[in-house]
């Protein structure tokens, strides 16, 4: 698969946020999407003052490309920018153009075909959502090649995110929970975003000793330490909005 | 000895009915249990919880929980928390008989 400068597609970013100007973006992603380059660059030359507005517009849009398949990257990407998706873990999802005289990762086809594996859900935080969620994504992992262990122990952790979220965070339970999962060749990285109270996950981490936890006889508390055990990140944002950011991720380094 | 199924499933919707079913067979006078996981698909940290907190109890009677069947999925799972030494797993319910003195 080759990747050529032509394949490109560019929308400018507005200023400001304003209904005309959003209009107008909106007109220019729907147009790419009908177009189907391999990449979206999203031209961020304009930005100056970097609000959760911004984030949301992003992320809205990298949702949209890569449920069809599509790279999106940003052009000229303003610090604040960086700053903030990275303070969401959210920068990985999105490739920034290297500044003049670097290598582009527009150039780097196996960059672009890893964003287009791209998996996006959104379930109701109850325990049948959860069950359908799960299956689905399943569903979507068998298609993508990845060791059926691997698939396995996936499924494993969006049950134990999933209940979590819902046992722990309570969230709202008519709000659905954004669910995305990024298949690369080195790592699958899967992003739950979700109302309700701050709930962190990542201080428990893999040190807890499942066998003298059952010489003392305990029967809960291990859903946190078989999330950690399974997988080889766990990161954990509150963001602007008030929404919940996890994002999980695992190296498929050792995939048997 | 006692065999419980779990059926495909052993998480937040059946593991508390696992742990009652096993305290109430040990409060019974059963000493061996064995769950039968062949038809297990699924098992969250809930079901590691209902089987982990009942074998120390089942142990301290001169019994065991006894886990049989289960797919290669599911001892993966179980390996990788550092499990398969400490629990008794075996390939079959016939092997988890005789390890019960049947």
């Amino acid at each position: 698969v080759s990747v050529r400068a032509s394949e490109r597609y560019t929308i400018a970013v507005p200023e400001e946020l304003t209904p005309t100007a959003m209009a107008g973006f909106e007109a220019r992603l729907r147009e790419a999407l009908e177009f189907a380059p391999a990449a979206v660059f999203l031209d961020c030359e304009k930005l100056r003052h970097i609000t959760s507005s911004y984030v949301n517009v992003f992320w809205s849009a990298y949702e949209r490309c890569a449920s069809a398949g599509i790279g999106v990257q940003l052009h000229e990407p303003p610090d604040g920018l960086i700053r903030t998706l990275q303070v969401m873990d959210l920068a990985h999802f999105f490739n920034v153009e290297e500044p003049d005289g670097g290598s582009s990762p527009a150039d780097d086809p196996a960059r672009l075909i890893s964003t287009a594996g791209v998996y996006t859900d959104r379930f109701r935080p109850d325990t049948g959502g959860i069950d359908a969620a799960a299956d689905r994504f399943v569903g979507f992992l068998a298609r993508t090649g990845v060791a059926e262990s691997t698939e396995f122990e996936l499924r494993t952790v969006f049950y134990e995110v999933a209940t979590n979220i819902r046992l722990h965070a309570k969230p709202d339970p008519f709000v659905d929970v954004m669910f995305t999962t990024t298949v690369a060749e080195e790592m699958l990285v899967l992003c739950f975003r979700y109302t309700g109270v701050e709930f962190d996950p990542t201080p428990r981490g893999p040190e807890l000793d499942f066998v003298a936890a059952a010489r003392t006889g305990q029967k809960r508390g291990f859903g946190l330490a078989m999330l950690h055990r399974l997988t080889d990140r766990v990161a954990y944002v509150r963001d602007e909005t008030g929404w919940n950011v996890l994002t999980v991720e695992k190296n498929r380094s050792r995939e048997s | 000895v006692l065999v419980l199924d779990p059926g495909k499933s052993l998480d937040n919707t059946n593991a508390h009915q696992m742990v009652e079913a096993i305290a109430s067979a040990q409060a019974g006078g059963y000493r061996h249990i064995i769950v039968d996981m062949t038809h297990l698909e699924f098992l969250s940290s809930a079901g590691v919880g209902a089987i982990l907190g009942t074998v120390e109890t089942s142990r301290e009677h001169g019994g065991d929980i006894i886990l049989s069947g289960a797919s290669t999925n599911i001892t993966h799972v179980l390996k990788v928390l550092d499990l398969v030494d400490y629990l008794t797993i075996v390939g079959s319910e016939t092997e988890a008989a005789a390890l019960a003195g049947l």
